[in-house]
């Protein structure tokens, strides 16, 4: 070999030298880069996953941002899930090691699973944070109603969401009908929408859930509040509907209003979503649901958006308002306490004046009451009114009434309301086969 | 000798080899989950925790339950109204091809692209055409001064509903299988038919039926193991109702174990829906000696 030859050869090996030594410098500088915030700030990354009904999902989303703004070594993955895709499979997910760190439940479709979950430790006791964050403050007498022996499992993220009739202004001013006061002359109105060529309620009955959110604000006009909640409770077993006739009588009067015609034509077959096309198309006077789709029906209507509750049926029993926080409960399942931390941390957020705001600039209600009426007044006027009456001290409150049943009783006492106003069953055939559903099963 | 021996040997591992896939995958999604599914049915299970043993109590509960009976009916008369709808017109719709009814190639096409279309839109479709207030059918039922019926909303009709839509999707599957069995019928036998002067519905009774009658039973039978374990259709449409008005054996299945969380009792819903189903078919075959034809 010549030594321009080894020359050459040397010079090739100090290139290549000098190429390796500097990527190697480059992409140290490049993976320095990279890791500089975390490492910056002696942490490392802690990726939350979570799992959302999709309803709930609209408003947590901009809440993320803010944290992952204010908290920059916390990453949220997100997935969305409709309710009962996500309740199929709540069980495999909690059990899952690699499962969610956190993720949304239906209380109500929970009572019997959640003892079992929280006894086998997947999911976690939630009570240092409440203390540590004092969100006992918000609906405290609802709170207390969902521990689990005493404890907390849940985050209570629900808002005040009532049940409501809403009415079409337009249609009550040309027909010349009052908002009712009382159950006589609601059926007055129904029967006037009817005789001038409205539906008089559009309900879809066909997704069997409106009917059971009418069902639970009749039964809380027809039973006295104290039995009713003995038999949401189910304190001290046996409570039975069958003992208290007025909650045959609500199944009675959801009959009776079929046989008056006071549902709209054929909605034994219509979904829900059909049923307020009717009432947004100006071809039915009322609609019952509820403030959770405030927001919905205030832009199809506007101005003429109207609302009131089920006025009392029985004298002594007053209009009350039924509060429905069962199905905005996360839980958290997350071994990793630096994961439970930044999940509770997220939820003080959820739960603070910063993150109401977010909520009821979406149309929904917030669960503080502790904003004023200034505060309220840049929202609809229906949040203003409901906060109104809830804070007032003037209506009973309490819980929707399926609440803390087992499951199969929760469940099916939407398909028994349908059976009762398709005129399969008789009211009191549907109260004995839910005492039946509901006093059996609770608890493995 | 010993060379075809050989040969025959690696034809046979061959062939073992070839099937072993599906004998893995069968083995474990199949056999195996039946067993599963067997062994749970007599547990109580709600799936976290320990299983407990509660002997045949899931099966004593089954036979007392109400709800079972009221899906096990529902099941019959879909299934039933299903296989003779199906079957009925599925028939039909093949001798209209055999006979060659203008357009019968277009037609051939045009009836079987049902049995293609997702049930979730088949859905979408039927609940739109029924919608009580903006349905065209029930819009074409008050011009023409008639009350449309609750076709999803009353519990007297809304099954009958159930079997046309499955009807209208499906025969194009039997009507296929048994065009290509009218289609091997020689035409010898039609001609001699038509010298004695026979007429149309005698060539049907005499000729016709009887010589695709092998496939017309398998088919049958198809029907009956597909229109049992009907789901899809009642899930998407009704969800079992009005009530449970359309609560099918699989719905009910389903909610048990899904909803419910009772995976010991669902399996036990499943073990005597299988047993049920193979006995019918085993009793079909009987009844129809379906092996001798």
């Amino acid at each position: 070999m010549s030594s321009k030859q080894t020359k050459a050869k040397r010079s090739n090996v100090l290139r290549k030298l000098v190429v390796f030594v500097v990527s190697g410098v480059l992409m140290t500088t490049l993976w320095a880069l990279y890791l500089a915030p975390t490492v910056a700030s002696g942490e490392e990354t802690i990726t939350v996953k979570t799992i959302w009904f999709a309803g709930q999902h609209e408003w947590f989303q901009p809440l993320i941002e803010i944290f992952e703004k204010t908290h920059p070594n916390v990453k949220f993955e997100v997935t969305v899930m409709g309710v009962v895709q996500l309740e199929d499979i709540t069980i495999q997910l909690m059990t899952d090691p690699e499962g969610p760190d956190t993720l949304m439940a239906n209380y109500g479709t929970w009572t019997t699973v959640l003892p079992v979950l929280a006894e086998a430790g997947f999911i976690v006791n939630l009570d240092p944070y409440y203390e540590k964050y004092g969100w006992w403050e918000f609906l405290p007498e609802h709170l207390r109603t969902h521990q689990i022996r005493g404890s907390m499992y849940l985050f209570s993220v629900g808002s005040v969401f009532v049940p409501v009739v809403y009415y079409n202004k337009a249609i009550f001013r040309e027909i010349g009908a009052d908002v009712p006061t009382t159950w006589e002359e609601f059926y007055a109105v129904c029967g006037k929408l009817r005789s001038e060529g409205y539906e008089p309620i559009a309900l879809g009955n066909r997704d069997a859930y409106p009917a059971y959110h009418i069902y639970q604000g009749i039964a809380a006009r027809t039973v006295p509040m104290e039995d009713y909640e003995k038999v949401q409770r189910f304190t001290s077993a046996p409570y039975k509907m069958a003992d208290y006739p007025g909650f045959a009588k609500a199944f009675g009067i959801l009959r009776e209003m079929e046989e008056k015609k006071y549902w709209a034509t054929g909605s034994a077959e219509m979904a829900e979503v059909d049923a307020q096309q009717l009432f947004f198309g100006g071809k039915a006077g009322m609609v019952c649901s509820g403030t959770w789709s405030m927001n919905t029906f205030r832009e199809a209507l506007g101005d003429d958006l109207g609302f009131f509750i089920f006025p009392p049926i029985e004298k002594d029993i007053p209009a009350s308002l039924t509060v429905s926080l069962s199905d905005e409960f996360p839980l958290m399942s997350s071994a990793k306490p630096e994961v439970r931390d930044a999940v509770a941390e997220f939820f003080d957020l959820v739960l603070s004046k910063q993150g109401q705001v977010v909520r009821m600039e979406l149309g929904n209600m917030p669960i503080r009451t502790d904003f004023t009426s200034a505060e309220l007044e840049k929202y609809d006027p229906i949040m203003l009114e409901v906060m109104r009456m809830f804070s007032s001290g003037e209506y009973p409150v309490t819980d929707e009434l399926w609440t803390f049943w087992n499951i199969e009783a929760a469940t099916e006492i939407q398909a028994l309301g349908q059976e009762v106003i398709a005129g399969i069953k008789t009211p009191e055939q549907v109260v004995e086969a839910l005492d039946k559903l509901a006093t059996r099963a609770r608890g493995f | 000798m010993t060379i075809i021996r050989s040969l025959n040997v690696r034809k046979q591992v061959t062939a073992y080899l070839m099937i072993l896939p599906a004998v893995i995958f069968l083995g474990f999604f199949m056999f195996y989950a039946a067993f599963e599914a067997t062994r749970l049915s007599f547990y109580s299970w709600y799936g976290i925790g320990e299983k407990t043993f509660v002997g045949l109590a899931n099966f004593r509960e089954l036979f007392n339950d109400p709800r079972f009976y009221n899906s096990l009916y529902k099941t019959g008369l879909l299934a039933g109204g299903r296989v003779v709808g199906l079957i009925g017109m599925g028939f039909l719709l093949a001798l209209a091809l055999h006979k060659r009814v203008t357009g019968w190639k277009v037609f051939r096409v045009i009836f079987y692209l049902n049995c293609v279309i997702s049930l979730t839109v088949v859905g979408l479709l039927w609940g739109s055409l029924l919608n009580p207030v903006v349905g065209p059918i029930t819009i074409l039922l008050k011009m023409v001064h008639l009350v449309p019926p609750g076709w999803l909303g009353d519990p007297n009709v809304v099954i009958w509903t159930l079997i046309g839509i499955g009807v209208w999707q499906f025969s194009g599957f039997p009507m296929i299988f048994l065009y290509a069995s009218m289609e091997g019928i020689p035409t010898q036998v039609y001609e001699a038919a038509a010298l004695d002067g026979i007429t149309p519905l005698k060539e049907v009774w005499y000729i016709t039926l009887p010589l695709i009658k092998p496939v017309l039973l398998t088919i049958t039978l198809l029907q009956i193991i597909f229109s049992l374990a009907v789901f899809d259709i009642v899930f998407v449409m009704t969800k079992g109702g009005p009530g449970y008005s359309t609560e099918v054996l699989t719905l009910y299945m389903y909610r048990v174990a899904f909803r419910f969380h009772r995976f010991g009792y669902g399996s036990c819903i499943a073990v005597v829906f299988v047993l049920g189903t193979l006995a019918i078919a085993y009793l079909f075959i009987r009844a129809t000696r379906l092996k001798e034809a």
